[in-house]
């Protein structure tokens, strides 16, 4: 077998590339990271006080929104804010986690599911993936460890499978049961891949 | 620098590099979230690089080096979390060729030498992933690897026959 063989092989890798997505996903959790540690990158220094002082004001126009034009979501919302304002991805994370927990209990606590459910549950699962995805695996120095990192997993997963169980035993059925079912089952398997990694060695 | 031409430079070189350091360390870990948070640690340690005023003669062969060292780090953390045997690579990565007739059969060309180079010595794979895939000369592998030139074409050779083997 000839070099040129082997090296035509290996120059075959060059095709493995991330998507443009992951790109800019990695970009943001970069920028995330230097812009508190460094003060922002750009030409203008940021005035810290007026900073926190518009911080609130947003926060504070976004609370008279939810609860003056969307009552219903005043909740949601209100986690978004929590979440948004968590100290660190492992927080963010929990918070997301055990909003998700509930809905699910209460749901499977009443034993009917409408679309306006369906919708509520496929969001308020989005929203925790989300955050868990933004945690990392080997944990944070400082912030959270790998072993934490695992517990949250492994409680999602589970949970996820929970919901599994609940649409088979009610013989769920629908256009909207089916989308949500297909979404329960992406994070399940994303979920699992991810706890296969913390499986101790024999 | 100024502020705003740090950011610009900064945001230029993730722009030209960030692919590749990703593929890099996917290679490495086999895990495409590892390998997410990997890079974006090593562009974190690349700007603080910038912004200390560390003298970087070559960003492609810097950014490498911090990736290379950062995946060590993690193989020493591993420990903690099993070591799962991948035989494929992950889908996601495989966008490129996604429209292709022969989509299956490149597929499985490139899962075989992704397989055959995962088997072979650590330090040969580096060498051959960071020359004709990441297109890096001798001398910046040299830095990289913290060797000297003549130490990186031996390797190189050695590297090639191991894989020829395998294949």
């Amino acid at each position: 077998m000839k070099d040129e063989y082997v090296i035509r092989k290996l120059k075959l890798l060059k095709k493995v590339e991330p998507g443009s997505g992951v790109i800019l996903a990695v970009e943001k959790n970069v920028y995330s990271k230097i812009e508190p540690e460094t003060g922002l990158p750009f030409p203008q220094k940021y005035n810290p006080f007026v900073f926190y002082g518009l911080a609130a004001f947003a926060f504070a126009i976004l609370l008279l929104f939810a609860t003056g034009i969307l009552p219903n979501r005043f909740d949601e919302a209100a986690l978004y804010s929590r979440v948004a304002l968590a100290r660190n991805q492992y927080v963010k994370a929990n918070l997301a986690l055990s909003n998700a927990k509930d809905k699910i209990n209460r749901l499977i606590s009443n034993k009917k599911i409408d679309k306006n459910k369906t919708s509520d549950i496929s969001r308020t699962l989005a929203f925790a993936q989300g955050e868990l995805s933004g945690l990392k695996l080997m944990g944070e120095k400082g912030k959270y460890t790998s072993e934490e990192c695992k517990k949250l997993y492994g409680e999602y997963h589970l949970y996820l499978e929970k919901l599994k169980t609940y649409f088979k035993e009610t013989n769920s059925n629908g256009e909207e049961i089916s989308v949500l079912e297909s979404q329960i089952d992406k994070y399940e398997k994303e979920s699992g891949q991810k706890l296969k990694l913390y499986l101790k060695p024999l | 620098m100024e502020d705003k031409n740090l950011y610009l430079l900064f945001k230029k070189i993730y722009r030209s590099f960030s692919k590749g350091i990703i593929r890099f360390i996917y290679f490495k870990v086999s895990d495409y979230e590892i390998a997410q948070e990997l890079a974006a640690d090593t562009f974190i340690r690349y700007w603080k690089a910038l912004v200390k005023g560390t003298e970087i003669k070559n960003d492609k062969a810097f950014l490498y080096f911090i990736a290379r060292g950062l995946t060590i780090d993690y193989y020493r953390k591993k420990s903690k979390i099993k070591n799962v045997n991948i035989d494929t690579i992950d889908e996601r990565l495989l966008g490129v060729i996604d429209n292709s007739e022969d989509r299956l059969s490149q597929k499985q060309e490139l899962d075989e030498v992704f397989k055959k180079l995962s088997e072979i010595k650590k330090e040969y794979r580096d060498v051959l992933l960071l020359h004709y895939v990441e297109d890096l000369e001798i001398a910046k592998i040299a830095f990289i690897l913290s060797k000297k030139e003549n130490n990186i074409r031996v390797t190189l050779h050695r590297a090639l026959k191991s894989l020829k083997e395998k294949l």
